[in-house]
């Protein structure tokens, strides 16, 4: 019997004697029994077997196709056209002041994080806007190199030991968003590393922007 | 996933897009579930892992395998999603260093490279082998269970395993 053939039917659960005399004596076979032992367990896993909802498909095409742009929620579709007719008052009854009523709103707070490695730019920016779940943040700096094969840059809010991460990213030639579930009153200390793509769920101290250490 | 695919899309054209989710989207979803338990941030996980994996396409060398590359993107997604819900649960209360993810992802390594080595069985031989190890059904109550000759049923099953022992083996060397 063939090694794929006895394989077979010991993954599918049910080995014959034949098979299960070829698992027996084949050296081959039996130094890739602990992972055939552990892939039969991995079928039998119902995680396995969770399927996306079918409508997922659908959505990720659409996502994609938008340019990564999330739809606009309900309301500012409405919105959209009242402040196009509000901004017509204002430019008809005052003559200016029209883009203030277009413009994003501005962010709650602004920081800049000093670079505190070599070859990293002098400087980068954070922006913060509250939101009801904690803070949606954008990071913004010139000239940083797109981070390494393997690794990506991180940012972190912290108090004391307390290190939280609100996101990856591996280049910043156009700013980035992140979101982050706490507020900076709480966590005062903004630094970006270069993180390791691992598990190691902690920073690694390869710290290129600080501020509020 | 050939070059000219990958190039596609990159470009975002809509048909390779979702040739990509055919194929990695069940794995991206269940890597996404195992660490999350939630079915509506696994599919936040999904989404931010296409959009990442778009956005770094052009970057990606096609002579690597797709797969290893997605799954490191998928994986970071999701710790990411469990990271935030983590602190959503726990910024006021905590006094310690929260930066913890789920544990086992030798288990979620190992789930993926299942599910790559599922993708490339036929669908019919994939029902099969789903209702013989996770619905626990023997053959003849397979072939009710589908509506199909058990002699089918035992055919598919013998294909679909000896496919996988060959490609699960494949997988296994090439990360032992």
């Amino acid at each position: 019997m063939r090694c794929d053939e006895a394989r077979a039917e010991y993954l599918h659960g049910e080995p014959g004697d034949q098979a299960r005399g070829h698992i027996d004596t084949c050296p081959h076979c039996r130094s890739v029994l602990p992972q055939l032992n552990a892939m039969q367990a991995g079928l039998r896993d119902p995680l396995l077997w969770v399927e996306p909802p079918p409508e997922l498909e659908h959505n990720v095409v659409e996502l994609i196709s938008r340019g990564g742009e999330q739809p606009a929620p309900a309301r500012r579709r409405w919105m959209v056209p009242a402040a196009a007719a509000a901004a017509v008052v204002i430019a008809l009854l005052a003559g200016a002041g029209v883009w203030l009523a277009l413009r994003a709103p501005a962010p709650d707070w602004e920081v800049t994080m000093d670079g505190v490695a070599p070859g990293v730019p002098t400087a980068a920016s954070v922006s913060g806007w509250r939101t009801g779940t904690g803070t949606r943040l954008v990071m913004a700096a010139n000239g940083l190199e797109e981070a390494p094969a393997g690794y990506a840059y991180e940012l972190w809010f912290s108090q004391g030991p307390v290190h939280i991460s609100a996101g990856t990213f591996t280049s910043l030639e156009e700013p980035v968003e992140l979101t982050v579930g706490v507020r900076r009153r709480d966590y005062p200390r903004l630094w970006v590393t270069l993180e390791p793509i691992d598990e190691d769920p902690t920073p690694s101290w390869e710290v290129l922007f600080d501020v509020g250490a | 996933m050939d070059r000219q695919q990958l190039e596609r899309f990159a470009s975002g054209d809509r048909s390779a897009v979702r040739q990509l989710y055919q194929e990695y989207g069940r794995a991206i979803y269940s890597l996404a579930y195992r660490v999350l338990r939630d079915h509506g941030l696994s599919e936040e996980a999904v989404q931010t892992t296409m959009l990442n994996a778009w956005r770094n396409a052009a970057r990606f060398d096609p002579e690597r395998e797709i797969g290893p590359w997605l799954y490191t993107i998928a994986r970071r997604a999701s710790i990411d999603v469990y990271r935030r819900e983590q602190r959503h649960q726990t910024a006021e209360l905590i006094d310690t260093d929260i930066a913890v993810v789920p544990s086992s992802l030798d288990e979620v390594w190992q789930a993926w490279q299942i599910h790559e080595a599922l993708n490339q069985i036929p669908e019919p031989e994939r029902e099969i082998v789903r209702c013989t190890h996770y619905l626990g059904l023997t053959h003849e109550q397979t072939a009710d269970h589908l509506g199909i000759p058990v002699g089918t049923v035992k055919s598919r099953s013998h294909r679909a395993h000896r496919r996988l022992a060959r490609l699960l083996g494949h997988l296994m060397e090439a990360t032992a």
